[in-house]
């Protein structure tokens, strides 16, 4: 580890934003594009500082901002969302998925665009129904948008350090909260509406995920059925009742300032957890130990992967390594819950052995034991890569029920 | 049948008489529609995916899902693919899918440059149709079952209306109450983000696929006096776009399907002006004049509409 971040982790809105478009306008040339049309919420977040709003996604995308990114230009247009307060040129609303508004939008963007939209190099991030139908763009020469947005996100800047570290600590107070009322008799439902009421509390009004607290069968046979024959995680249908003794799988996620915090904890309800159930945890600490000990710039993905799979060796007669299968050890974190870096992933040992880390990602670290028959333990942590290591984001939150031994 | 397979029906009969071949959707709302599953909320619209296909001929479903948790019986693990991260695989899987290769015409609910890289290369023959508007008109009528869950979710919604009007606070404070509310009543997911400004406060929710919803203002009008009383009167079939501007108040509002969530038609004071009701349809009727808001769903039926988020708040 290095020393430590946490005290520089202010936000600075204006910082935050010149910083990004000055990335997005780099990577624009590095790409040669002459213009970014972006409609997915995350990217016209980057783009703009217009948030996302956390609603159904039929609701967000029927009359969604979109960004619009000049090459040379020292401010992104928008049109629609909200422009109060945002250093950008405003232009009126478009519905981009009913047809009339598409056109409206093409209309739009072909003023915005000038010449650029007659042949020029234009990168999207996607097209409604609509806009299709309507021919927007339909004389541009157009590019996917996903590597120019992939390789400006990979790496954070400070404020975006801030965001996830601020989201991380909100969403820890607020499952604070919702431990308290984990008693035997209690639904899920009722654990949802605390953890909702409290992250409003927290000032935080975008949960991005249904909330999971998934209670585990203790074999695997006796949970649903798998493409991948392991785990199924995570789930979350119906409105469980708990029982003492009960193993439960949390997973929630929430943003701050359009950057997603990822918790993950496993409970035990009404009782200390049993000696085996203590020993999964054990070696979870264990493959973090080891994880954390293999994070370094420079490090390949696969590196890391190799740590966390030794530390466990002992436990895995069958060279099993210590994630789930459908999922990885490790995956990046920013404006998506879930976003490059990737490692340990079904892209195999070749992607992992050529990928290495770099300061400035963020690192999500989840891996789970199984002890068939016990259970399991499972939690997730969020770190940034350094220049020299790494560094904790969200403040911690402890593993309680669970003793850390001395 | 189960109301999952009633709607495929409708969905697949729409795609056959548009000439579709293979159907590769992304979007939660139309995969729910076809397939029943219940999957995993989340907030935000997704990039475009190949997360669920459906061969329009055999009615094979292939859907992206590690476990059959939530998945109705008539899709098999077989036909269920597991979440993956690699776009090799994904080729893959949209290649060996029969009725791929020799596909004519593809539809697809949204469009980016790499997707349509991908289905060109694993449909060569096939041209790449839009058809979210193929399978929006398919959903516009509801089933009386559809009706059903609208309804126990407007029921939902208004406990969370309620609970927002009754707590005393700041606005932040009757929010968090709202939601608070709303998970006890049986929904910890919004349809669209709930609304607390002073007197006004609007909740919607998704419960079981369906969206309720309602809006109100503390100390306004009783219902036949609210500002979209005259709207909701118009609503009835055969109504245009035309006349329901007509029926509107002055000021801001706006009647728009509802259902899996958000769908058309939309008619406001810019859109929708030659869209026609039908009976069956289900609507989201608001408007506001002056200080006072107000929000119902609304079912148009052959005669008086009849008002699906009618318990009071």
């Amino acid at each position: 580890m290095s020393k430590s971040l946490t005290g520089t982790l202010e936000l600075d809105v204006e910082r935050l934003r010149r910083e990004r478009y000055a990335k997005l306008q780099a990577q624009m040339a590095a790409d040669g594009l002459d213009a970014l049309v972006l409609l997915h919420g995350p990217h016209v977040a980057y783009a703009t500082d217009c948030l996302p709003i956390a609603a159904d996604a039929t609701h967000v995308s029927a009359n969604r901002p979109v960004a619009v990114v000049l090459a040379d230009q020292s401010q992104p247009c928008l049109l629609g969302g909200d422009p109060d307060g945002l250093d950008v040129d405003a232009h009126p609303a478009v519905w981009p998925d009913i047809d009339e508004g598409a056109a409206d939008l093409g209309a739009l963007l072909d003023a915005i665009l000038g010449k650029t939209a007659r042949g020029g190099r234009v990168g999207i991030d996607l097209m409604t129904g609509a806009m299709r139908r309507t021919g927007v763009l339909s004389a541009a020469d157009i590019t996917d948008a996903a590597n120019t947005m992939g390789a400006v996100k990979l790496h954070k800047t400070i404020d975006e350090l801030a965001c996830i570290h601020q989201a991380q600590a909100r969403t820890n107070r607020a499952m604070a909260s919702v431990q308290e009322a984990l008693v035997p008799g209690v639904r899920r439902s009722e654990l949802a509406a605390v953890f909702l009421r409290r992250l409003r509390e927290e000032g935080i009004d975008a949960n991005m995920i249904d909330v999971i607290f998934q209670p585990m069968a203790r074999r695997m046979a006796d949970g649903p059925r798998t493409t991948t024959g392991h785990l199924a995680f995570p789930t979350w249908w119906g409105d469980p009742v708990y029982a003492e003794g009960d193993l439960i799988w949390v997973d929630a996620g929430s943003d701050y300032h359009g950057y997603a915090s990822d918790f993950g904890r496993t409970w035990v309800v009404g009782r200390p957890p049993t000696p085996g159930e203590q020993r999964c945890f054990e070696r979870w600490l264990a493959v973090m130990d080891a994880s954390y000990e293999a994070i370094v710039p420079g490090a390949t993905f696969a590196e890391v992967c190799a740590a966390a799979t030794a530390a466990d060796a002992a436990h895995q007669p069958d060279g099993e390594r210590p994630w789930m299968p459908h999922f990885y050890l490790v995956h990046g974190v920013g404006i998506e819950s879930a976003e490059m870096p990737f490692l340990g992933t079904d892209n195999g040992p070749d992607f992992d052995a050529v990928n290495t880390l770099e300061p400035g990602m963020v690192l999500v670290l989840e891996p789970a034991i199984w002890d068939d028959g016990t259970g399991g333990y499972r939690a997730e942590e969020i770190v940034a890569v350094t220049e020299d290591g790494w560094n904790p984001l969200g403040g911690g939150h402890p593993y309680d029920p669970f003793e850390v031994p001395t | 049948m189960s109301l999952h397979l009633q709607r495929r029906t409708r969905a697949v009969d729409a795609l056959a008489a548009a000439g579709i071949d293979m159907l590769v959707v992304g979007r939660q709302d139309h995969i729910n529609y076809i397939t029943g599953a219940h999957q995993l909320w989340t907030a935000g619209a997704r990039p475009f995916g190949p997360v669920c296909t459906l061969n329009v001929a055999t009615g094979e479903i292939f859907l992206l899902s590690t476990w059959d948790e939530g998945v109705p019986d008539d899709i098999d693990l077989d036909h269920l693919h597991g979440i993956t991260w690699n776009g090799a695989i994904i080729y893959q899987r949209l290649a060996a899918n029969p009725g791929m290769a020799a596909a004519q015409r593809v539809g697809v609910d949204a469009w980016s440059p790499g997707m349509a890289g991908l289905l060109s290369a694993v449909a060569p023959k096939a041209e790449i149709v839009p058809v979210d508007d193929v399978l929006l008109r398919a959903r516009r009528t509801k089933l009386p079952s559809e009706v059903d869950a609208i309804r126990a979710a407007c029921a939902v919604a208004a406990e969370a209306v309620e609970a927002a009007l009754a707590h005393p606070g700041t606005d932040a404070q009757r929010l968090a109450a709202g939601v608070e509310a709303m998970a006890l009543a049986g929904s910890s997911t919004p349809a669209a983000e709930p609304r607390v400004h002073g007197p006004i406060v609007d909740f919607s929710c998704i419960r079981f696929h369906y969206e309720g919803g309602l809006g109100r203002t503390a100390g306004g009008a009783p219902p036949e006096a609210r500002p979209h009383a005259a709207l909701i009167a118009a609503c009835v079939p055969g109504a245009t776009g035309q006349d329901l501007r007509q029926a509107a108040p002055e000021g801001d509002w706006l009647i728009r399907g509802s259902g899996m969530g958000f769908e058309p038609p939309v008619i406001n004071p810019r859109y929708g002006k030659s869209e026609i009701l039908e009976e069956h349809m289900v609507l989201s009727v608001s408007a506001s004049t002056g200080e006072e808001y107000a929000r119902d769903t609304v079912l148009v039926t052959e005669s008086t509409p009849e008002i699906l988020s009618s318990e009071e708040p």
